[in-house]
């Protein structure tokens, strides 16, 4: 439309074959702070204007093609002086006219300022528009880095944390240990013949749930004419499977003893398997939190599967977690970052599934043609097409509500550090399942390590 | 002489057994019963009911697999039979909305954030059961040396 | 009750009527009053009758607290240990008999007063056992889903609890089983009324079945004696059949007015039949007391003496412990009380029969007089407490049953004392009418305008029916 309009001046003015210029690449056509007093119209090729302040490195601020003016800054406005420097990209042929050139039919078009009052428009509001993009664009860099600085923090106290628990967690660990062998040398002592239901519940624990426990009980109540709460107690301890008399005839001599020997050797059980559990999720979060990222560890992509996971467990409680693990190739990147891009998948799938009757989430990954690829599926709610689009944006989230907030960080996150490996992250989603497919560069890119 | 019953649920054994030792100086006048699911509870209290058997106080785990500890309490809260069954939850991991429903929608009469101290969970039962017997009708003179004094007597006074 | 009544009275009124009226009766002259031989204790029963009649009306103090005035008032001024000073004349002819102090405390554990007792004891152990609620849940099974079916079943089995249970007692429960049910309707469906208007009216039909099913029964009883004996079982077999047909005009009339838009409804009750020895004893109390109570005298127990076999076998095996007893609606038996002591008083001092003898009731229609009184007492019940009402009546009733030799053809004292008795049952057009109602217009569910269509409509047939049905017993000879 606007190019239409400014045919019959194209053809007034910058149709005159000694008013043609051509352009070298690379050549100097105008100078910022130089003398410019000439309004040229671009024929062909591609021109680039830079601006520089202070002897800085110059800022590329526009590029004119075929049809663009240059110089209407410093042609209208009588200062004569360029604002930017006008180098040409490719060969490029102009037209140009002269502060001196004769205006033509003034009479009917009026003065050549009039004549030239659309080029001049647009050429004020192609400067606004890039003053206001120019604008936003810093807005988002900026709101970009506060949210790298708020997660370093976030990152940087959770390692703090993870060491303090580390030193107390090990301290647990080592005693318990130590305890346990205290308690082993004593019974084999004292009572040799208890030592054998301590260790029953040293090793195994209570196998029996709390159902069978109770059903049990019943049983023992009625067979052995034990008191309820006693029978209830043998139930728990004794091995699952036998329950004929010969069998549990040790444990039926002193049933009150055996108990007590089984609950310590259970609690010990207890403690130790608590404090190894302590330990592994301390270590993800340490992992999770750690600043020095190194991309060069030789890893397998399975094993920072089960770290997520385990990281996770708390929110998993209540889900069924399936994980199919195919052989995979050494992949070399960095554990932490995989990590967190499992966790923020896995932890994004369970806080959708929060009203999800039976909540699933199958993880599989499978090695092919030289890519590894990693879906993890869940059966949630559906993400509706318009959220799924935004979905890998920063700063998107639909998590708004009470102390559970999003930063809305955690997918783009993922597809920042996917990317970053050369591999992509693609999610879709139905009624009965939401799939995010995660493929991953082996080998050859990465070279094995 | 009634038996009254305290129902302990959570789905992990260690933290179950855990609460059941605690409980232990409790066992001598009351059964306590254990779970590892919301449905094992509902499940038990319907049998414990069917055999005219009172279910004095339920302590809840909060986030279980399959129904969560708010929503099995809200559940019990609601039904005509167990409505003066008093509700417990003991969780480390309940949010803030948890919560809220817990107060709002479960009624709950005490709140316990994992780790317990041992001699809080017994006294906060033993209270809970008295104000269970008084709220039952039951004859607390049957369990008067166990019971908590001070709700004793503000119920007889 | 009585926010709607009360408010068009100044609350001032409310309290001097009831004591002004009574006064300037007892301190008018004996010649003030226009019937022959009236002696000064029978004007002592006249000011506390009119003081009863307008505290019930009226309630500037809660229904059962009058029935308590009218025994204490009673033992101060008229009998035999009152205050000296109103004994003065004792022995002079235009003083009149005084009654003996024990016979007035005696209403307070009367017969009837046991028989509501056995009936609260029954009910008590059957919500405690949760007897109530698993029958209903067995009961309503077999109705379906229909919306319709499901009221029936609802109206049926509501009815029956009530003839053994309070009807306040019946509603409670089924409304609390309904409202779950109700809050799937949409929000404009008239089905929300019917079902929630459909208990107190089916709670109010079925306490007319059973001696022990509402108060004005068991108060009818007491002046149905002698020739005019009915028996539990007796009450039964003319009772339920009354009970089913209002029921089943009920379920028609509901659902022609109250079309339900839901196609489908389910009511689901949590319960399972507890199978403790506790329970157990409960079940069997339960049925043995009502078979017992249905083979009439044939055993040598009349229905009082058998009404007091779960009271002791309850207590026995603390199925009613002393925390329950403390439940009992005591304001309910007191309520019945205050009324046998009325009707003793008015007994005893002859004023009941010098007052239908001074009045020509000869002279007029049997017909009407019949007609009369059953539209004064469903007129009556309609605004005040149905007990109440057959307190004040009853007596009244009686007297006039046996004086009235015209009414003989038509069955005398008993068809009078019936279709009294049934008509005090279905006062039931108002909110305020009875508890049922009051907790069904609560829901928010149905709109005073709703209960009184149904109610009034249901009234006069009721009423009208009642008639038929003595007819029938009449020729069938029953009532002689």
């Amino acid at each position: 439309m606007c190019k239409r309009k400014l045919e019959p001046l194209i053809e007034r003015y910058f149709n005159h074959q000694e008013r043609h210029l051509m352009v070298k690449a690379g050549s100097l056509l105008i100078k910022q702070d130089g003398y410019n007093g000439r309004l040229y119209y671009v024929l062909s090729g591609e021109l680039a204007g830079f601006y520089s302040e202070d002897d800085n490195r110059p800022v590329p601020v526009f590029s004119a093609s075929e049809g663009a003016f240059i110089g209407v800054h410093s042609f209208f406005s009588g200062t004569w002086t360029a604002s930017s420097t006008v180098v040409a990209q490719t060969d490029a042929e102009l037209a140009w006219i002269e502060r001196h050139t004769s205006v033509v039919e003034s009479e009917e078009y009026g003065s050549l300022s009039a004549q030239f009052m659309p080029v001049i428009v647009n050429e004020l509001s192609r400067r606004q528009r890039r003053a206001t993009r120019e604008a936003l664009a810093k807005e988002r860099a900026l709101q970009e880095l506060y949210t790298a600085e708020q997660m370093t923090t976030l990152g940087q106290l959770a390692a703090g944390l993870a060491h303090e628990l580390n030193n107390a967690i090990s301290v647990v660990n080592s005693k318990s240990k130590r305890l346990q062998t205290v308690i082993m040398e004593l019974l084999a002592e004292s009572h040799p013949k208890m030592s054998l239901f301590f260790e029953q519940g040293l090793i195994q624990g209570q196998q029996i749930s709390s159902s069978e426990a109770r059903k049990r009980g019943k049983l023992f109540e009625k067979s052995y004419n034990l008191p309820k709460d006693l029978a209830r107690k043998l139930a728990r301890a004794m091995p699952a499977g036998n329950d004929k008399a010969n069998v549990n005839e040790p444990w039926l001599k002193q049933p009150e003893q055996t108990i007590r020997f089984w609950q310590i050797g259970r609690d010990l059980h207890d403690l130790r398997l608590a404090a190894h559990h302590t330990i592994g999720i301390v270590k993800s979060v340490k992992q999770l939190g750690r600043t020095d990222i190194n991309l060069d560890e030789a890893l397998n992509i399975n094993d920072s599967v089960i770290q997520a996971l385990a990281l996770l467990q708390s929110d998993l409680r209540r889900v069924s977690v399936q994980f199919d693990p195919e052989e995979l190739p050494v992949f070399t990147g960095s554990q932490t970052e995989l990590i967190q891009v499992w966790v923020n998948i896995l932890k994004n799938a369970c806080d959708a599934m929060v009203d999800t009757e039976s909540p699933e989430i199958d993880i599989h990954t499978r090695y092919n043609k030289n890519r590894i690829l990693v879906t993890i599926a869940n059966n949630g709610p559906e993400i509706d097409e318009v959220t799924r689009r935004q979905i890998f944006q920063p700063n998107f989230t639909t998590k708004k509500c009470g102390l559970s907030f999003g930063l809305g960080l955690g997918l783009s996150i993922v597809k920042r550090i996917v990317a970053a490996y050369g591999g992509n992250v693609a999610v879709k989603s139905d009624s009965e399942r939401t799939i995010f497919r995660i493929k991953l560069p082996a080998g050859d890119e990465h070279g094995q390590a | 002489m009634d038996k009254l019953n305290i129902i302990c649920v959570d789905d992990q054994q260690e933290v179950l057994s855990a609460v059941l030792q605690d409980l232990q100086p409790l066992a001598q006048w009351l059964n306590i019963e254990e779970c590892e699911s919301a449905d094992e509870v509902l499940e038990l209290i319907e049998e414990l009911d069917a055999e005219g058997e009172m279910v004095a106080v339920i302590i809840s785990d909060h986030v279980m697999p399959g129904k969560t500890g708010v929503e099995l309490l809200t559940e019990i809260a609601s039904d005509h039979r167990f409505i003066q069954t008093r509700k417990v939850l003991l969780t480390g991991q309940a949010t803030h909305t948890d919560t809220i429903n817990a107060i709002n929608k479960a009624g709950i009469d005490h709140y316990f954030e994992k780790p317990w101290q041992a001699e809080q969970l017994i006294e906060c039962v033993r209270t809970l059961v008295t104000k269970y017997i008084f709220d039952r009708g039951l004859d607390y003179t049957h369990y008067q040396i166990h019971l908590d004094q001070n709700v004793v007597f503000s119920q007889l006074r | 009750m009585g926010g709607d009544k009360n408010s068009i009275m100044h609350p001032y009124l409310k309290v001097t009527i009831p004591l002004v009226v009574p006064l300037l009766i007892l301190l008018a002259p004996l010649s003030a009053f226009p019937i022959e031989g009236i002696t000064i204790v029978q004007q002592r029963v006249i000011a506390i009758f009119f003081l009863a009649a307008l505290c019930w009306v009226f309630e500037p103090i809660p229904i059962y607290a009058t029935s308590v005035v009218i025994i204490v008032l009673q033992l101060l001024l008229v009998s035999n240990k009152g205050i000296l000073l109103f004994r003065l004349d004792e022995g002079q002819a235009h003083f009149g008999e005084l009654l003996p102090y024990n016979e007035i405390m005696a209403t307070f554990a009367s017969p009837i007063i046991m028989l509501f007792l056995g009936g609260f004891f029954l009910a008590m152990a059957a919500t405690k056992y949760r007897l109530d609620i698993n029958l209903a849940r067995v009961l309503l099974k077999p109705f379906g889903e229909n919306p319709k079916h499901v009221m029936l079943g609802l109206m049926l089995i509501t009815g029956i609890f009530s003839m053994f249970m309070s009807n306040t007692a019946t509603t409670v429960m089924m409304l609390s089983i309904l409202t779950p049910v109700i809050a799937v309707f949409g929000p404009q469906d008239p089905g929300k009324t019917a079902f929630a208007l459909c208990i107190p009216v089916a709670a109010n039909i079925g306490g007319i079945g059973t001696p022990i099913g509402t108060p004005p029964n068991a108060i009818a009883l007491k002046y149905l004696t002698g020739d005019n004996l009915i028996t539990f079982g007796e009450w039964m077999t003319f009772g339920i059949p009354f009970v089913a047909i209002m029921m089943t005009l009920a379920w028609l009339l509901i659902n022609a007015l109250f079309k339900s838009e839901q196609t489908k409804i389910k009511i689901n009750i949590k319960s399972r039949f507890l199978k403790t020895p506790k329970a157990i004893v409960v079940y069997l109390t339960f049925a043995l007391t009502i078979v017992l109570w249905l083979m009439g005298s044939t055993h040598g127990m009349n229905a009082y003496t058998v009404a007091m076999i779960p009271v002791a076998l309850f207590s026995i095996t603390g199925i009613i412990t002393k925390e329950d007893l403390k439940k009992i609606s005591w304001d309910v038996l007191w309520l019945v009380s205050g009324g046998i002591a009325l009707g003793l008083a008015l007994d005893k001092t002859g004023l009941a029969q010098l007052v239908v003898n001074s009045i020509p009731f000869a002279q007029f229609s049997p017909y009407m007089v019949l007609f009369g009184a059953t539209l004064l007492c469903l007129l009556m019940a309609n605004f005040m407490s149905h007990t109440a009402t057959a307190n004040l009546l009853m007596p009244i009733m009686a007297a006039l049953g046996t004086s009235m030799t015209s009414l003989a053809p038509l069955g005398g004292e008993m068809t009078l004392i019936l279709t009294v008795t049934f008509a005090a049952s279905l006062g039931m057009s108002l909110p305020i009418s009875t508890p049922p109602n009051a907790l069904a217009h609560a829901t928010g569910h149905v709109q005073s305008h709703q209960m009184a269509r149904v109610g009034m409509v249901l009234g006069v047939v009721g009423v009208l029916l009642s008639f038929v049905m003595v007819w029938i017993l009449n020729i069938a000879g029953y009532i002689r």
